[in-house]
């Protein structure tokens, strides 16, 4: 092929460009930390990494409605704690109360007692959590429980049976909350009943009241066994999503960031490869056969 | 015999037309670096031989040689290889103005990212689920809003920017059209000059260089095809339509699609639509209409979905305030998507309960928050495979140009192969001209010497 004087220089200069943009390509990558700049530098990795970066997203919002259940399932078993110890003391208390060696005063002093609990008790059925009442349903901004003085003593319930469900993984929900309606009214009823008996100073009664506080402990504590197994569900799917988050993140990064070792080796190459296209080069146009002609 | 002046005019004709040679090479020399210059050289052929007239035969043993003469000036060019060069040069510049295109696009779409659209999205629906855990707290409500309308705007914004894109391709496909006319006319002018050189057996090659530079400029703005005449001038065809005829010119006109619609490329004649093969205007063309547009109809078509299916849910759930029955987003596509100003106005309009009276129901919230994966396809799916598609047509094309212009180079070198200039060789004749310019002063001074010798030396015997 017969070369004219131009070909020399435009196959420099198509070559250095060449050259250049895969240096600067790698250098982009290397500053970046980056390998994926625009759709086109390779679709498939980019369709991929959107996909990952949603289901970390999505992960990360499940995670958050874990953390959120778990803070109301605690709140939860800290009221029902409170009511066992409560149901508990007033056992003792109608055990005490059933006792015929008890005079007047003396029952009537526990009845007082009871009387206080019945009243911490339905404070405790109005318990909440950042102002939401954890026992209303979903009418949880009003207290469900009201004590009515009487007589006859009753705690009327203004409360729903609504349950609140959360999502705490794809397409698996759980409810949270427990309507007080389900369990309270057994507790406050034998606690009216006992407080009455004792102040009727009836002995046989207040016996008899002890097997009806004992199901309202049981309610009580069922409800317990109910909060205790749910937060262990939420937090097995915390555990998994934890750990499903790490790997997703794991797999963006590949997609996505750059492999430094390879990234520095390629821009050691390239950039040889330049300096020697302009070495080579820069002789190669300068020369010519007037630099020989006298 | 010969005449005594014989060699005296032989050895001016070789003067002169060594001289002729010189100035070819400076005219070489001197354009070296012009843009479509093809080298020239001299076709140096023998004069027409003598015969010595003798009344029986030629005294003489044979013929006697009468010199040289320049008989054409000729650029070295080679004709199919220029054929070549402007069908994959027009190829070339369509699929570069498509790479141009679609690179914006990727620049407007910006992905991936931080703060694309997709980005946007995956936020969009952890504010639902995050009212849903939280459905009577304002500043979640608030979030929500603000988020959402944060989307709408992305989705507004992206949309703007690739119409944008499309008026700015149309306003291209105007001024490459104007540039056809202007270079159509060009070249219908050079066709007049090189008729009227060529009628006269001379070769016009400098005009030829022009025209052919004139050609490659046309065929890089619009595919063409070319067919020579017999008197020099050139016919140049679009499709099957002529675009020049000798010295005339159906110049090009565009017209809209529909008021406010896009450009169309037709003749001034009769009307037809340009058929286009490759080129600039084809590229933008493409871009405008099935790349960009395409891209459009996909990015609504999600934004649509979205906007329907959350209104269906979100119609039919309640607001703190009791009321059900709004919308959540206003707009039905990606340029009209909003958030609803009602809803705008008073967060505590977000109709989280799926029944009134009930400040903790989310259910409807958490129907909503469930679209992400309940949809189909889900909205980040169906974004996510615009960005692919995009991507993969993206890529495709940077192919394409990468093949096409290694393509095109290595034809522009078997062009400058044939005419381009090399200083070496054009050195190299100009000593070889140099030295036979030299050569025929020295015969002027040999013969010169004889006639001296002739006229002022002889018949003085005896004086």
């Amino acid at each position: 092929m017969r070369i004219s004087t131009r070909m020399l220089s435009d196959t420099l200069i198509n070559n250095l460009q060449a050259n250049l943009q895969r240096l600067e390509q790698t250098q982009n990558e290397l500053s970046s930390g980056k390998r994926l700049r625009k759709p086109s530098d390779d679709p498939a990795a980019v369709g991929r990494a959107l996909i990952y970066r949603t289901d970390l997203a999505t992960g990360n919002q499940y995670l958050s409605t874990i953390q959120s259940s778990l803070d109301w399932l605690n709140a939860n078993e800290t009221a029902l704690a409170s009511m066992t110890e409560n149901l508990q003391r007033v056992r003792e208390l109608a055990v005490q109360g059933g006792n015929d060696t008890l005079d007047q005063n003396g029952m009537a002093d526990i009845a007082a007692e009871v009387d206080q609990l019945l009243q911490h008790m339905v404070s405790l059925g109005n318990a909440d959590l950042r102002g939401q009442r954890l026992f209303a349903g979903l009418k949880t901004d009003a207290n469900p429980f009201t004590l009515n003085a009487g007589p006859p003593t009753t705690v009327t319930y203004n409360g729903d049976a609504g349950q609140m469900v959360r999502e705490i993984d794809r397409g698996v929900t759980v409810t949270i909350n427990i309507p007080g309606s389900t369990f309270l009214p057994a507790a406050f009823t034998a606690l009216t009943n006992l407080r009455d008996h004792l102040r009727a100073a009836d002995s046989a009664a207040v016996r008899a009241d002890i097997s009806s506080v004992d199901a309202a402990l049981g309610g009580v504590l069922a409800a317990r066994g109910n909060v205790g197994a749910l937060t262990n569900r939420v937090q097995a799917a915390q555990d998994r999503q934890e750990g499903l988050n790490a790997e997703i993140q794991k797999l963006l990064s590949n997609v996505e960031d750059t492999d430094f070792t390879d990234a520095i080796t390629r821009a050691a190459a390239q950039e040889n490869v330049y300096k020697a296209a302009l070495g080579v080069g820069a002789k190669a146009i300068q020369s010519s056969l007037l630099d020989y002609l006298r | 015999m010969s005449g005594a002046f014989f060699g005296l005019d032989l050895a001016l004709r070789a003067l002169q037309d060594q001289q002729t040679v010189i100035d070819i090479t400076n005219h070489n020399v001197a354009n070296a670096n012009t843009p479509g210059f093809s080298r020239q050289t001299a076709a140096l052929g023998t004069t027409t031989p003598y015969t010595l007239p003798g009344t029986n035969r030629s005294p003489q043993p044979g013929q006697i040689g009468t010199g040289v003469s320049v008989e054409a000036i000729q650029r070295a060019r080679d004709v199919f290889t220029d054929l070549q060069y402007r069908t994959e040069s027009s190829t070339l510049e369509r699929a570069k103005s498509l790479q141009d295109s679609l690179e914006q696009v990727e620049v407007t779409l910006n992905e991936p990212s931080d703060t694309g659209l997709s980005a946007q999205l995956a936020k969009f629906f952890p504010a639902w689920q995050e009212l849903v855990n939280n459905p009577t707290e304002d500043a979640v409500r608030a979030t929500l809003v603000q988020q959402s309308a944060t989307l709408a705007t992305s989705f507004n914004k992206t949309s703007q920017q690739l119409t944008a894109l499309q008026k700015n391709l149309d306003d291209q496909v105007g001024v490459n059209v104007a540039q056809i006319n202007s270079l159509a006319n060009q070249i219908a002018a050079i066709n007049r000059q090189i008729v009227q050189v060529e009628v006269t057996g001379d070769h016009a090659n400098d005009f030829r260089d022009r025209r052919d530079l004139l050609l490659d400029q046309l065929s890089e703005l619009i595919g063409i095809t070319v067919q020579d005449n017999a008197n020099g001038s050139i016919n140049v065809s679009i499709g099957s339509h002529a675009l020049i005829q000798n010295q005339t010119v159906d110049q090009l006109t565009t017209t809209l699609t529909a008021p406010g619609g896009f450009r169309e490329v037709r003749f001034a004649s009769d009307s037809s639509l340009v058929s286009l093969n490759g080129g600039k205007v084809q590229g933008e063309i493409l871009a405008r209409d099935q790349y960009i547009a395409g891209y459009l109809a996909k990015l609504d078509q999600v934004a649509g979905d979205l906007i329907t299916a959350v209104n269906a849910l979100h119609t039919t759930g309640y607001g703190l305030d009791g009321v059900s029955g709004r919308p959540f987003f206003s707009g039905s596509d990606a340029a009209t998507m909003a958030v609803d100003p009602a809803i705008a106005a008073d967060p505590r309009r977000v109709a989280a309960a799926s029944a009134a009276g009930q400040p903790a129901n989310s259910a409807v919230a958490l129907q909503i928050a469930q679209l992400r994966h309940t949809l189909s396809p889900t909205p980040e799916g169906a974004y996510t495979a615009l960005v692919s598609t995009l991507g993969v047509d993206s890529a495709a094309v940077r192919d394409e140009v990468a093949n096409q212009t290694g393509l095109v180079q290595l034809l522009d070198r078997r062009r400058q192969s044939t005419s381009g200039v090399s200083l070496d060789e054009e050195a190299v004749n100009l000593v070889r001209f140099q030295r036979a310019y030299e050569a025929a002063a020295r015969l002027i001074t040999a013969n010169d010497e004889m006639l001296d010798k002739l006229i002022n030396e002889t018949g003085r015997v005896g004086r």
